[in-house]
């Protein structure tokens, strides 16, 4: 075989590999395009949840300041 | 947790009717540190920090400066706080969807708020979350802000 021609076959298999991703994304592209118009076709409702719990604290910070006097306390 | 000591001299200062020459007189000392406790015994504590008189038998004078109370179980009650609101939620839409002959489908979006942390029956909230330290009981909420699909 000639090299032209092997060369050939070569980048032909490539742009063949290359046609077949670029087909694989683009229908990946289209169908999550019609997901997401459909998304916003859809009726939606939107809320707010609250829950709440009364509980009691199992840990405590104190800080104090603690003094003494020494000697005459009056004069 | 203890400080270091503080000594301050307790003088008999020099006025304007002291003679000339008159000097400060060290007449004693004011001794003093801060003193920090964490601890789980919460009753125990207040009860220290409310009635000093035992110190002051002993002739030490204890001034309570902060006085904090926390939950250690806050990360586990959050999740399970989230789990009751997202429910609550759901609730919720049911019942507008029930009114306009709609059913609520399955959840599209969620998004968690803030959690406030307060006293049992203050109004105080913020966008930022508040944490109460001041009172022992405390009341916890949780909110999230959950999208359905409504079908018709």
């Amino acid at each position: 075989m000639a090299g032209w021609e092997r060369s050939s076959s070569v980048g032909l298999i490539v742009f063949g590999a290359i046609l077949a991703v670029g087909m694989v994304g683009s229908a990946w592209i289209v169908m999550r395009g019609v997901e997401y118009v459909k998304l916003f076709d859809t009726s939606m409702i939107s809320v707010t949840g609250s829950s709440h719990e009364v509980v009691d604290s199992d840990t405590v910070s104190s800080r104090c300041w603690a003094s003494r006097v020494f000697g005459a306390r009056r004069w | 947790m203890i400080s270091p000591v503080q000594q301050n001299p307790r003088c008999q200062r020099c006025g304007y009717q002291s003679p000339p020459g008159c000097v400060d007189k060290v007449m004693g000392y004011d001794l003093g540190q801060t003193v920090t406790i964490d601890s789980d015994q919460v009753q125990r504590v207040t009860a220290l920090a409310q009635d000093m008189t035992p110190f002051l038998k002993q002739g030490i004078s204890l001034a309570t400066q902060t006085l904090a109370y926390y939950c250690s179980e806050l990360p586990q009650m959050r999740r399970e706080l989230l789990a009751k609101a997202i429910h609550a939620a759901q609730q919720r839409a049911e019942s507008i969807a029930r009114t306009t002959g709609a059913q609520v489908g399955p959840l599209r979006s969620v998004d968690s708020g803030v959690f406030q942390v307060t006293a049992p029956h203050s109004t105080n909230i913020s966008s930022v979350g508040v944490y109460n330290t001041a009172t022992i009981t405390k009341r916890i909420t949780g909110v999230v802000h959950a999208s359905f699909v409504l079908e018709r």
